[in-house]
């Protein structure tokens, strides 16, 4: 064992979020060492138990891959809050609490008196931090969405897709997930600036201003020249080759940023000849020729397979990236020699590998846990152990469906 | 106040990833002193034959286009500019005393860069013991593909989502969204609060590594546990949602007007249903159910298609809402500008730069504390704006000393890709002058 503390294993979090970007945001600070309690809603729990995937397409609770990947390594202690029994027990465990997290609806915890400034009087120093689809304010406060109309209102789907046709969503959860890593480094600001003002401060995080990084030097060229990405489909408009192609088996993703780049590219397929030939010589020409490049490429990448090409094409100088499938990056031996993916077990122990650490510390390494807990796994050590509650209690709340 | 004021990060980050980083703890409140090399510049100033011309106001480049750098006055809003050759030994002595007084050192450049200029991590240690080190190469320093070259684009490839994007066609693309590039820069930050939390502990600094193809792999978990419990390899699949329907993007009356619509469960199909006035079709037996509805997906989305035609985009997304519908149009640069959602959120801030003029930028920091509400940044530096006052003020260097530096192109008020570019226009335009003298 590592004889440093992780960096984060003094910070008690009480955790009111589900789905995912709030769990995303729970579980950087968990892998760091946070003590993470995850509030549930009794029977139910996180709606995240119910996304899947599912072993087997099996539907189980305990087994849901979204739920197992966001939640290894957290504390599950059902509560009711809508009750006023399960508001007050709340209310005890944030006593000691320095930071906690909600992905409600805008209000939904100042409707249950459990908002940040009732909270600060139980504890000043507690750090709340609210995610939510649009913010706490503003004319789109409660809309309803989802991934794709996150998406689309924050930028992400208008140039994305084929001129031809419709723009399109690209389908994995980047929006909430990236304001769940935004939500962390607000946790960490705001746990600096307590250092100072000796007061907790309340974070208001939004999925749909998140979202808005790759778009920030984008709104500055509109205000600057009023241009603006539009949709370029399958082939780049200011650079050629930028494409995606099919080889033998598998696609590779077909780049040429450079001229050095495009030289090492005919060299590689075998036509030195071509960085010569004025239809090829500049961006725009490659651009204009595009059907004929593509041809050729096709030739060449027909006989090979997607792995070899992109192999082949790096070594060579060129920036060709295999279009990675989940068995590419799996069996991926540059993950395998840094070490990268981590191991969870499911409760019925089957072992799933799962992304490991998105940044490496040389001197506080993260030790991410490797399981994830079950329905109100920890009610007895926290609700009972470390708050007081007998067995008795706990037997009455549960039956008065508080816990 | 700012949390960070009082924490100094020498910055040597460039383009977009790590000055994302470094930009938004700027905006918390970090003194960032970004250090440039005094020939190339940050390339994202518009050096030529690397990336697309970079945008100026009004298409004017003005006398000097690198200040005016559209992406450049983006990402490097709230810090001090300076540039030092480090190739010269006064240039790495500089930015070594520079070392001595900082907590942070950042850079994303190729992962042996930082050695090969004699700056990795144990030189920078030896310096100052309990200095953070953030690096962050596309593919992490060491393992077979550390040396891939590697774009935004590369990166999206090989983290496994590009294999997710497109139609259903099973044809994958890009999604020409460069969220790579940002995305790390966000974890970069993560991974600063991180260490410097642990060395306010411990007094320990350390080296922080990210490779950008993990950092994006931690947003793909679903299809590597998806691949591993049932075999299955998630392929792009439109707008369609496994559990959703209808669930796409439609056109609105305009051209390149579009709207998306996300109905989770039957009773948002009755509030849907209800916004369209009830046409006969919606009472077809097949759509009454999530299940029937997902099975007659196209037909379905033919019939809303055909209701979204004849509406304007953002009046639609009210109407939408207002019946409890999930929906909202599909934003370009331009709507965002002038979204009012992030109008009456402060998202932009006007900030006036003495080379570019007055405009609105995205803020800094995208969160919002109640009590300490973040002020904006100040404009982008201009290249080399405070070469004279951080030599001066951190380094104690006398005038002449300054003066000398930058006669031998230690330091530089103008990279020097841009000196050769004046220089021809001048030779060019002299030459026109000489030309015209002979009519």
């Amino acid at each position: 064992m590592n004889g440093t503390p992780l960096a984060l294993d003094d910070l008690r979090v009480v955790d009111l979020t589900h789905y995912l970007a709030g769990p995303f945001s729970t579980k950087l600070l968990a892998d760091q060492g946070a003590e993470v309690i995850k509030i549930e809603r009794p029977g139910i729990g996180d709606g995240a138990r119910r996304l899947g995937p599912f072993p087997n397409d099996r539907p189980d609770p305990e087994r849901s891959g979204h739920f197992l990947y966001l939640n290894a390594g957290k504390l599950s202690v059902t509560l009711n809050l809508k009750t006023a029994s399960g508001a007050d027990l709340l209310r005890h465990m944030v006593e000691d609490a320095d930071v906690l997290v909600d992905n409600f609806r805008p209000g939904t915890l100042e409707r249950l008196g459990l908002g940040h400034e009732a909270l600060s009087l139980i504890n000043p120093r507690l750090i709340t931090c609210s995610i939510t689809n649009f913010g706490e304010t503003g004319p789109y406060r409660d809309y309803v969405a989802d991934e794709l109309v996150l998406k689309a209102l924050g930028g992400l789907v208008y140039s994305c897709g084929d001129p031809e046709r419709e723009p399109i969503g690209i389908p994995f959860p980047i929006a909430q997930y990236i304001a769940g890593v935004y939500a962390y480094d607000a946790i960490l600001a705001a746990e600096w600036m307590r250092e100072t003002t000796g007061r907790g401060e309340h974070v208001d995080v939004s999925i749909m201003e998140s979202i808005l990084a790759p778009q920030e030097p984008m709104i500055t060229q509109f205000v600057y020249s009023g241009t603006y990405w539009q949709r370029v489909g399958y082939r780049r408009k200011n650079l050629y080759p930028g494409t995606i192609l099919p080889c033998k088996d598998g696609y590779v993703a077909v780049l040429v940023v450079t001229a050095a780049e495009w030289k090492n590219l005919c060299g590689m397929i075998g036509r030195p000849e071509l960085p010569q030939d004025p239809r090829f010589s500049t961006p725009q020409a490659r651009v204009a020729n595009a059907d004929t490049i593509d041809d050729m490429l096709l030739d060449f990448f027909r006989t090979r397979s997607a792995r070899d090409v992109y192999a082949q094409a790096q070594r060579s100088g060129v920036p060709f990236a295999l279009v990675a499938t989940p068995p590419d990056l799996l069996g991926s031996e540059h993950l395998r020699v840094r070490d990268y993916y981590r191991t969870i077990t499911d409760p019925t122990g089957g072992d799933w590998r799962v992304p490991g650490m998105a940044f490496k510390l040389s001197d506080s390494p993260a030790r991410p846990r490797a399981v994830a807990p079950r329905l109100g796994q920890h009610n007895r050590m926290i609700l009972g152990e470390r708050l007081g509650l007998s067995s008795l209690e706990l037997v009455a709340l549960t039956a008065a469906g508080v816990v | 106040m700012k949390p960070l004021t009082g924490v100094r990060i020498l910055d040597l980050t460039q383009v977009w990833a790590g000055s994302k980083c470094t930009f938004l703890l700027a905006g918390l409140g970090a003194e960032v002193i970004k250090v440039e090399s005094p020939r190339r510049s940050d390339i994202v100033r518009g050096a030529p034959g690397v990336l697309d011309p970079e945008r100026v106001p009004n298409g004017d480049p003005g006398k000097r286009r690198y200040n005016r750098a559209s992406t450049f006055n983006t990402l490097n809003r709230g810090k001090l500019g300076i540039n030092l050759d480090l190739q010269t030994p006064d240039g790495m002595q500089l930015f070594k005393r520079l070392v001595a007084l900082s907590d942070i050192v950042a850079e994303n450049f190729s992962a042996t860069v930082m050695s090969r200029l004699g700056l990795d991590y144990d030189v920078l240690r030896s310096i100052k013991p309990e200095i953070i080190m953030l690096s962050m190469p596309g593919f992490g320093s060491y393992g077979p593909e550390r040396d891939n070259i590697s774009w935004a684009d590369t990166i999206e490839a090989m983290a496994g989502f590009c294999q997710r994007t497109g139609y259903d066609d099973g044809r994958p693309m890009y999604s020409v969204q460069a969220y790579p590039d940002p995305f790390s820069g966000i974890y970069g930050a993560a991974a600063v609060l991180t260490a410097l939390r642990h060395r306010r502990r411990t007094g320990r600094g350390q080296r922080i590594e990210i490779s950008q193809h993990e950092a994006l792999l931690t947003m793909n978990a679903d299809a590597l546990l998806e691949y591993q419990m049932n075999g299955r390899i998630m392929g792009p699949v439109g707008n369609t949602h496994p559990f959703m329907a209808p669930h796409g993007v439609y056109p609105c009356a305009a051209e390149e007007e579009w709207i998306a619509i996300a109905v989770r469960d039957d009773t948002e199909w009755a509030s849907l249903c209800g916004v369209m006035g009830g046409p006969p079709w919606t009472r077809d037996p097949r759509f009454e159910t999530v299940v029937g509805r997902l099975s007659v997906r196209a037909e379905l989305d033919a019939h809303v298609a055909a209701w979204t035609r004849g509406y304007a985009a953002e009046a639609l997304q009210r109407q939408l809402q207002r019946g409890g519908v999930a929906a909202g149009r599909v934003a370009s640069t331009r709507d965002l500008a002038s979204d009012s959602q992030l109008q009456a959120r402060g998202t932009f801030e006007m900030v006036t730069h003495p080379d570019a003029g007055t405009h609105p930028y995205a803020a800094a920091v995208p969160f919002h504390f109640t009590h300490e509400p973040m002020p904006p940044a100040s404009p982008a530096p201009l290249f080399g704006q405070h070469n004279a006052q951080v030599l001066r003020e951190l380094l104690g260097l006398s005038d002449e000393e300054i003066e000398r530096l930058a006669e031998q192109g230690v330091i530089s008020d103008e990279p020097e890709w841009a000196r050769s570019e004046a220089e021809a226009r001048l030779l060019a335009s002299a030459a026109a002058t000489a030309h015209a003298g002979t009519n």
